[in-house]
């Protein structure tokens, strides 16, 4: 989203004049398209459902591709040799642990404590992190008996490949999100370090809550998927 | 030698140079991070104009190589190297020329404009689109300096998978990476069109244009995903060599088309809706005449973003889809032409009885209108599941997309750069020589394209090295069409850029225009307008009028009831 720093308005709502001449390597001040504060964030949470909107279609046609994929006569002979690891529910608690610190962050910022937002910051940045190392362990696991070297050479008897890798294809698109998330997200408690939100103005914080949340809804999404779809839990070693 | 004369007065100091977004600030960087909407749009199109001559010169090539129906009609042109031209010539063409032209150039740089607003509302936003874009197009020559790509612009599997050109993978990068500068182009729009519109502009009130960019942006913000994730897939089963799309390993080649048909019809409308918008605006401007039917035109303009979302099946007839399947798409496909038709109707009673101006950028508008009838009627024969069996593939395909992509909506694009030319720029071009530069674009695709729908309809497959002598003569008369129409683009580029250093100056308004862009200067202020303006009827041409000492049109808001009463327009 485009973070447009409230401070630079000056009192009296006017945009303060942009200054004429040679530009720096720093991006030029914009014209402010908008004067009124809350036309401002009404805009915002228009932008970041538009682009939920386009995420939740990336996410639906990936998901669609894996059930193709999956009852294919192929995906369907090699399904039954790959169980869901265990380390998802690891991950799914993470992830809900992390959504959970960061509308507890909106709410203390809603209550003008700006210490509690900070710390619940901190807290949904090592969740997320940690979410993604367990993920990481997930995908080797899962790879770990896929001779990788015969895949390159097209030897698709070489292992149950198409069943471990749309595993992975869908969960590290999560993934990547939950990592383009994070880089806001470190963004956003710095911001709050230094004191620029307010009970009244927290623009970038209730932003995050939404995509943070719009993530975890995914990430619930799709483990649905997975277990109605994999035959059973297992080990995470990848083929059995 | 040079003496000092005191008698003689001192020579006036040198006027301050005029503040507009051309001037207010200078230099490479002030350009590269600007984030003024208008100076996004111009880098939109300059890159945009670039990668039309590239795959200009790549058509030509093509065009000239099938000049005999034998190989290397053009030496070193082999049959590996004709297939790399098409691809490149398409690829180039679709994702770099007609998807970016009219809603990320000509919209960056209207649409605050005509809503009156001081830019679009993510302006950073914006400027990461238009990198975006250049870091696709960069991946797009990367992939020629890797060994380029033979797949056609359709990426379709199994060439995709299989190809030995090793150019594939960073081209699929390419058009990724092209996808999100299109999606956030997109949400920037929905934002801009929902929240920045001035008092008095209801959503009948706004110019067709936006009606018609907002369409396109649904379908950028809704369709492009797939697209993404199909891409990415396929660089996945090249890379890990396992089956999901390609049936030697096991995928399913017709669920690839199912993917890249659902994003890529659609796509078909992200070129053509923007494009229906400005020959809404040129049609209603250059007659002098309130556009005729204005809710039709708008709410058609949902109407194809809609029924777009729902009719990919007809690319995949022939594909062993059920026989029921293509019954439906091919019902749906027809439906299409009920809000397209809507749209010519109307434009055609707005000409009725207008004052017609025929200006450059009407004659762009008119020929619009006859390329995209053609264009739009030889569809059905694609869409009927009988006709289509045996036109598949064929070049009579070939002339039908190149006259809905290139014949409407480059020509509309044209027209609209034509159009809006004088406030981009604050110059004139030469009217005498853009009219016969359209001739000559007009009769020139009219030969190439016509003449391929004879081919097509008498049996010659599309992207064929060699041929059959007895298609020889058609060929050679669409190439010379080609050649014909190529001249016409060197003549446009030349007056459009000699018009920058020898234009005569533009008025704020040279052509009547009543939408808000033709109120503010020529070319527009860094900030469009200090105050935001109050908005009428943006069709209603009465209060236009002829200004001699500004050599332009002039808006009587006097005359304007709706801009005399205070408060009388109304909020949003």
């Amino acid at each position: 989203m485009d973070p447009i720093d409230a401070s630079r308005r000056s009192d009296d709502g006017e945009t303060p004049p942009v200054p004429r001449g040679r530009t720096s390597w720093r991006l030029p001040a914009a014209s402010e398209p908008f004067v009124d504060p809350a036309r401002r964030l009404a805009a915002l949470r228009l932008g970041m459902g538009v682009f939920l909107a386009s995420l939740a279609v990336l996410f639906g046609s990936t998901a669609l591709a894996f059930l193709v994929v999956r009852f294919s006569p192929e995906g369907a002979r090699q399904w039954r040799g790959i169980a869901l690891p265990w380390e998802l529910v690891l991950s799914t608690a993470l992830l809900v642990a992390s959504s959970i610190a960061c509308e507890s962050g909106l709410r203390a910022i809603r209550a003008g404590d700006r210490g509690i937002l900070v710390l619940r910051l901190r807290q949904c940045v090592g969740l997320a992190l940690a979410f993604i190392v367990v993920q990481a362990w997930c995908w080797s696991g899962l790879l770990r008996g896929v001779d990788v070297i015969s895949a390159f050479r097209g030897d698709a008897e070489a292992a149950p490949l198409v069943a471990a890798w749309m595993f992975v294809v869908l969960t590290a698109l999560h993934a990547a999100h939950v990592v383009g998330g994070l880089l806001p997200m470190m963004s956003i408690a710095r911001r709050a370090k230094e004191g620029r939100y307010t009970a009244a103005a927290h623009d970038g914080v209730l932003l995050l809550r939404n995509y943070w949340h719009f993530l975890g809804a995914i990430w619930l999404a799709i483990i649905l998927l997975l277990v109605a779809t994999m035959p059973a839990w297992g080990g995470g070693t990848g083929p059995t | 030698m040079t003496t000092l004369d005191l008698t003689r007065p001192a020579p006036p100091p040198p006027a301050p140079a005029e503040d507009n977004y051309l001037t207010h600030t200078r230099g490479f960087l002030s350009w590269a991070f600007t984030l003024d909407h208008k100076r996004i749009g111009v880098m939109y199109m300059v890159s945009v104009l670039v990668s039309f001559f590239v795959g200009g010169i790549f058509a030509l090539l093509l065009r000239t190589e099938l000049l005999t129906p034998g190989p290397e009609t053009i030496p070193g042109i082999t049959a590996d190297r004709y297939n790399v031209l098409f691809t490149l010539h398409g690829a180039i063409m679709v994702f770099l020329v007609i998807i970016p032209s009219v809603p990320a150039a000509l919209g960056n740089f209207v649409l605050p404009i005509m809503l009156g607003a001081k830019d679009v509302a993510f302006p950073r936003l914006n400027l990461a689109s238009y990198w975006l874009w250049l870091a696709g197009a960069a991946f797009t020559v990367l992939s020629l300096i890797m060994g380029a790509f033979d797949t056609g612009w359709t990426f379709y599997v199994p060439y995709s998978t299989k190809t030995t050109f090793e150019g594939v993978i960073p081209v699929l990068i390419g058009v990724f990476i092209l996808g999100f500068s299109s999606i956030f182009t997109g949400m920037n729009f929905v934002v801009t069109i929902h929240k920045l519109r001035p008092p008095g502009m209801t959503w009948f009130r706004m110019p067709l244009f936006l009606w018609a960019l907002y369409a396109t942006a649904i379908i950028q913000v809704l369709a492009t995903p797939v697209l993404a994730i199909t891409l990415l897939l396929i660089i996945i089963e090249r890379v890990t060599h396992i089956g999901i799309f390609d049936p030697a390993w096991g995928g399913d080649p017709v669920l690839y088309q199912h993917f890249f048909w659902f994003y890529s019809h659609p796509a078909v409308y992200i070129m053509i809706l923007p494009a229906m918008g400005i020959v809404s605006e040129l049609i209603s401007v250059h007659s002098h005449r309130h556009i005729f039917g204005y809710r039709f035109i708008a709410f058609s303009s949902v109407a194809i973003a809609i029924f777009g979302f729902l009719v990919w099946g007809h690319h995949m007839f022939t594909s062993g889809q059920s026989p029921l399947m293509n019954t439906i798409f091919s019902a749906i496909t027809f439906s299409v032409s009920i809000p397209s038709a809507i749209k010519v109707f109307n434009w055609l009673a707005t000409l009725y009885k207008g004052s017609i101006s025929l200006n450059t950028p009407m004659l762009y508008g008119l020929s619009f209108i006859i390329l995209f009838s053609i264009g739009g009627l030889t569809g059905l024969h694609l869409g009927a599941l009988a006709t289509d069996i045996h036109l598949h593939d064929t070049y009579f395909v070939v002339a039908h997309f190149h006259y809905v992509m290139m014949g409407s909506a480059l020509i509309a694009m044209i027209g609209g750069l034509h159009h809006w030319w004088p406030k981009m720029t604050g110059r004139m071009y030469d009217e005498r020589w853009g009219r016969i530069a359209c001739l000559l674009v007009f009769v020139g695709f009219n030969v190439t394209f016509f003449t391929q729908f004879l081919l097509g309809s008498q049996g010659m497959p599309r992207r064929y090295y060699l041929y059959q002598p007895e298609f020889q003569v058609y060929h050679v008369i669409s190439t010379l069409g080609s050649y014909v129409m190529a001249l016409g683009f060197a003549i446009t580029a030349a007056y459009l850029l000699h018009s920058l250093r020898a234009g005569r100056k533009a008025p704020a308004n040279p052509w009547g225009g009543r939408s808000l862009e033709w109120q503010c200067a020529s070319p527009p202020p860094h900030d469009n307008f200090a105050t935001t303006p109050r908005v009428g009827d943006c069709y209603d041409f009465s209060v236009i009028q002829w200004d001699e000492r500004e050599q332009g049109y002039i808006v009587r808001r006097d005359l304007d009831p709706s801009l005399r009463a205070p408060g009388a327009a109304g909020g949003h």
